[in-house]
C-alpha cells in the first residue's frame, strides 16, 4: 500500500453538509462580522426592518447550490408568509432564496446532524424515527412542528443511549422547538465571494398595533437574533413629534442579564443608535427607546391655550364683578359673543396641522383632547354670553365656565409634567 | 429562570403593554425583565426572527452558553 510523502501537507478533513452547517450555525460570530439593523416606522405605523450583514462565507465551510454558488444560512425566520421582503447581495444586487423545500432540507440535515452529535451515534446509526420526525418539525407548520418535537423528545428518551450532557440535550430541544416556529433563511451567493468579505442586506415588514394613551411611550423590540454575528448595531430614527430620551439594549443568556444604555443628551434626540458585542452565540436581546412628545406644534398649542382660555375666562369673571361694583348696568359690545366663538373655533384648527401616523396620533391623543376642551369652552362663552340668561345664575354659569377652563388647564400641565421621566441625581 | 416564549406567565402587572407580531401570545423579552412604569406605554414589536435556543434551554449563564456550544461543534466536528 503506497504510503503519504511525509512533506506533503496534510490533507483536511471533508466535512458533511451537517457538519458544515453546525459550524456555519452554531460558529455564525466566527463569520458574519457585524450586524446593522435599522428600524423605519411607517406613516401608517408599521415598521420595517433593514437588515444589514457584513460576511465572509468561510471556504471550507462553502456549502454547494446552483451551478456557481454557494448557499449561505444567514438568520432564522418565523414561518409564514412575510411582507415586504427583499434581500440584496453584493452591489445591492437582488440575490436567490432558497425555497421551502431547500431551506427544510437544510434545517433538517442541522438538526440531524446536532442530534447526532448530542446523542453520540453516527450518520450510519441514526434510528429511522429521528430523520422523520425532524423533517415534521422543520417542514410542518408551527402546531404540528411543536408535537413533533415532543415525539422526538419522548422517542429519544426511551430508547438506550451512552451517557449524554443533559444540558446539552436541552439546548438541542430547545433548538428543535425553534425550528418548529421559524425556518433558517438561506441564500446564494457566487462562488467567487467565498473567502471574500461581503455585505448581504434584507428588509422586511413588522406589525402594529394600536397603542395607548399614556404621558410617556416607550417602543420595545425583541432581538433573537442579536448573538448572529460579531457585533451588533441598532437605530431608530424616532417618528416626527416624538423624540427619544433613552435607548437600553438588554442581552439575555440563560438567566444572565446584560444591560447597555446609549449615551444621549438630555434634551433628546431624534436618531438613536447603539452598538453592542454578544457575549454569546445564544444569547437574544431586548432593546427598549423611550419616547416623549417633542414640546412643538399641537403638543405647545395645546398647553399654551388651555391657560390662556383660564385666563380669559378669569378676566370675564373679574370683569364682571368689576363692573358691578364701578359701571352698573354697563353691557358688553353684542359682538364679544362671535369674538370667542370665533376664538375657539380658532384654537380647534390646530387639532391637525401635521401629517403623522398612527402612532403620533395615538401620542397626540391627550394634548388634543385638552385643546378641544379649551376650544369647545371658549365657543361655549361665546354661546352663553349670547343667552339673555338672568342674574344670579348668569354668574354662576361663569364661574363653572371658569372652573371647567381651570381643570383643563391643570390636565394640561400635569400631562407636560409627567411626559418627561424624572431625572434622578 | 426565565421561561419560553409563549408559554410564560405575563409579568407586566396590569401595565400598558401592546403586544405585536407572529407570536404574541407571551410578554416580550423587555416585558420579562423590566416592565413600563405607571406613565408609560410600552409598544412591543416581537419582531419575524427566532433565537437560536429558545429562553428554557437550562443554560444558566454566558459561560455555560459559550460551553455547549463549543462542546457541541467539537463533537459534530469529530463525527463520521
Amino acid at each position: 500500500m503506497p504510503s503519504r510523502p511525509p512533506d506533503l501537507p496534510a490533507a483536511e478533513p471533508v466535512l458533511t453538509d451537517g457538519q458544515k452547517l453546525i459550524e456555519l450555525i452554531l460558529g455564525s460570530e466566527d463569520w458574519i462580522h457585524r450586524q446593522v439593523e435599522r428600524v423605519d416606522i411607517q406613516p401608517t405605523g408599521d415598521t420595517i426592518h433593514r437588515v444589514s450583514m457584513d460576511l465572509t462565507v468561510p471556504a471550507g465551510l462553502a456549502l454547494a447550490g446552483s451551478r456557481g454558488a454557494v448557499v449561505v444560512p444567514v438568520t432564522l425566520l418565523q414561518k409564514g408568509p412575510l411582507s415586504c421582503f427583499t434581500v440584496v447581495g453584493p452591489e445591492e444586487l437582488p440575490v436567490p432564496l432558497l425555497e421551502t423545500d431547500a431551506n427544510s432540507r437544510l434545517s433538517a440535515t442541522f438538526l440531524r446532524a446536532l442530534a447526532a452529535a448530542t446523542y453520540g451515534y453516527s450518520a450510519a446509526q441514526e434510528p429511522i424515527e429521528v430523520g422523520l420526525l425532524i423533517t415534521d418539525i422543520v417542514s410542518s407548520d408551527q402546531r404540528r412542528g411543536r408535537l413533533a418535537t415532543e415525539r422526538l423528545r419522548r422517542f429519544l428518551a426511551d430508547r438506550p443511549t451512552g451517557p449524554v450532557d443533559q444540558v446539552e440535550v436541552a439546548t438541542f430541544f430547545s433548538m428543535a422547538e425553534v425550528f418548529s416556529r421559524c425556518f433558517l433563511m438561506a441564500i446564494e451567493l457566487d462562488a467567487s465571494l467565498v473567502g471574500r468579505r461581503c455585505v448581504v442586506k434584507f428588509s422586511h415588514l413588522d406589525t402594529r398595533n394600536d397603542p395607548h394613551d399614556r404621558p410617556r411611550y416607550e417602543m420595545s423590540w425583541d432581538l433573537e437574533h442579536f448573538g448572529v454575528a460579531g457585533s451588533y448595531h441598532f437605530e431608530l430614527l424616532s417618528p416626527q413629534l416624538l423624540e427619544i430620551t433613552s435607548l437600553t439594549l438588554t442581552e439575555v443568556t440563560g438567566s444572565e442579564v446584560h444591560r447597555t444604555a446609549a449615551e444621549l443628551p438630555s434634551v433628546g434626540v431624534s436618531t438613536g443608535h447603539l452598538a453592542a458585542r454578544p457575549r454569546a452565540r445564544l444569547s437574544a436581546a431586548a432593546v427598549v427607546v423611550g419616547l416623549v412628545p417633542r414640546r412643538y406644534g399641537v403638543v405647545s398649542q395645546s398647553f399654551a391655550v388651555a391657560w390662556l382660555v383660564a385666563a380669559t375666562l378669569a378676566v370675564v369673571v373679574l370683569g364682571r364683578t368689576l363692573r358691578d361694583v364701578w359701571l352698573p348696568g354697563a353691557v358688553v359690545a353684542p359682538t364679544t359673543a362671535a369674538i370667542l366663538s370665533a376664538a375657539g373655533a380658532i384654537v380647534l384648527t390646530w387639532i391637525a396641522r401635521t401629517p403623522e401616523d398612527r402612532i403620533v396620533a395615538a401620542v397626540l391623543r391627550r394634548p388634543r383632547r385638552h385643546l378641544v376642551g379649551a376650544g369647545a369652552l371658549l365657543i361655549l362663552a361665546g354661546l352663553y354670553m349670547a343667552v339673555p340668561v338672568p342674574e344670579p345664575v348668569r354668574s354662576v354659569g361663569w364661574w363653572a365656565l371658569l372652573l371647567a377652563a381651570a381643570g383643563v388647564a391643570t390636565a394640561a400641565t400635569v400631562h407636560r409634567r409627567r411626559s418627561r421621566p424624572r431625572r434622578s441625581g | 429562570m426565565l421561561d419560553t416564549y409563549g408559554n410564560g406567565m405575563d409579568r407586566t402587572n396590569g401595565r400598558a403593554v401592546s403586544r405585536m407580531g407572529a407570536d404574541n401570545t407571551g410578554p416580550a423579552i423587555a416585558d420579562y425583565l423590566e416592565p413600563p412604569g405607571p406613565d408609560v406605554a410600552r409598544f412591543v414589536y416581537r419582531g419575524r426572527t427566532g433565537a437560536l435556543v429558545g429562553l428554557s434551554a437550562g443554560i444558566k449563564d454566558v459561560a455555560e452558553a459559550r460551553k455547549v456550544v463549543a462542546s457541541l461543534r467539537a463533537k459534530a466536528a469529530a463525527l463520521t
